[in-house]
């Protein structure tokens, strides 16, 4: 991503694992989380922190990955991935909202992932207007 | 396979594929540059060095002068176009 460097994503890392276990200490003084999301930012928020701390410690991974965020062939392969992956990523929820479609049990999942689909064509619509005006 | 000459006396033997041509290992071999050196000369990676001797990845603009620049000759006399390529 143009502009922000690898060090700073680690450290922002760092900061939404605090956040995390921030949220997870309030629930301790004030319950108000489930069993299943008190897990959840307990978890998060420690492995976030473990793997900032480790990535930010280590010199060598740092610099070579702030070579790779720059270098433009890595740049190229990274949007190329993103974008095959997403289409992947259509084909499977395509699927999936025909073949939840086909049950009255499992309709509103397809009715869901249909929102999700629209959704997401509505953003890529309105990335696509801002990167056509700006290039 | 194709003999070119640049900088008006050292000639090096070019292997044509399907992607732009290019004089990049000639020139870093003739002037004993390792692709580690070359890479960081350029803030790429050597396998973006790998990649472009290979033909199998063009740079942008912007990498091309700095290639350019690094060796003191025209993108013309590294990166080679043929006017099939332009078609």
């Amino acid at each position: 991503m143009k502009g922000i460097t690898v060090k700073k994503y680690t450290q922002l890392m760092l900061v939404l694992g605090f956040a995390a276990l921030l949220v997870f200490s309030i629930d301790l003084i004030h319950p108000f989380l489930n069993d299943y999301m008190r897990g959840f930012f307990m978890s998060f928020g420690l492995s976030i922190i473990f793997v900032s701390l480790v990535f930010q410690n280590n010199k060598k991974y740092m610099a070579k990955s702030e070579l790779e965020a720059k270098d433009e062939r890595m740049i190229m392969i990274r949007q190329k991935q993103y974008s095959t992956g997403y289409y992947f990523h259509l084909f499977l929820t395509v699927l999936g909202i025909i073949g939840f479609g086909f049950f009255e049990e499992t309709q509103v999942v397809s009715t869901i992932l249909s929102g999700f689909i629209l959704i997401e064509t509505i953003a890529i619509g309105i990335f696509g207007t801002i990167y056509m005006k700006k290039y | 396979m194709k003999r070119l000459i640049y900088n008006g006396n050292v000639k090096f033997v070019l292997h044509w594929s399907d992607e732009m041509k290019n004089l990049l290992e000639e020139l870093r071999k003739d002037r004993l540059i390792s692709q580690e050196e070359l890479a960081n000369a350029l803030s790429v990676s050597r396998q973006t060095i790998i990649s472009l001797e290979k033909g199998k990845y063009n740079p942008s603009i912007l990498l091309a002068f700095k290639i350019s620049a690094y060796f003191g000759l025209s993108i013309e006399e590294i990166f080679i176009i043929e006017e099939e390529d332009l078609k």
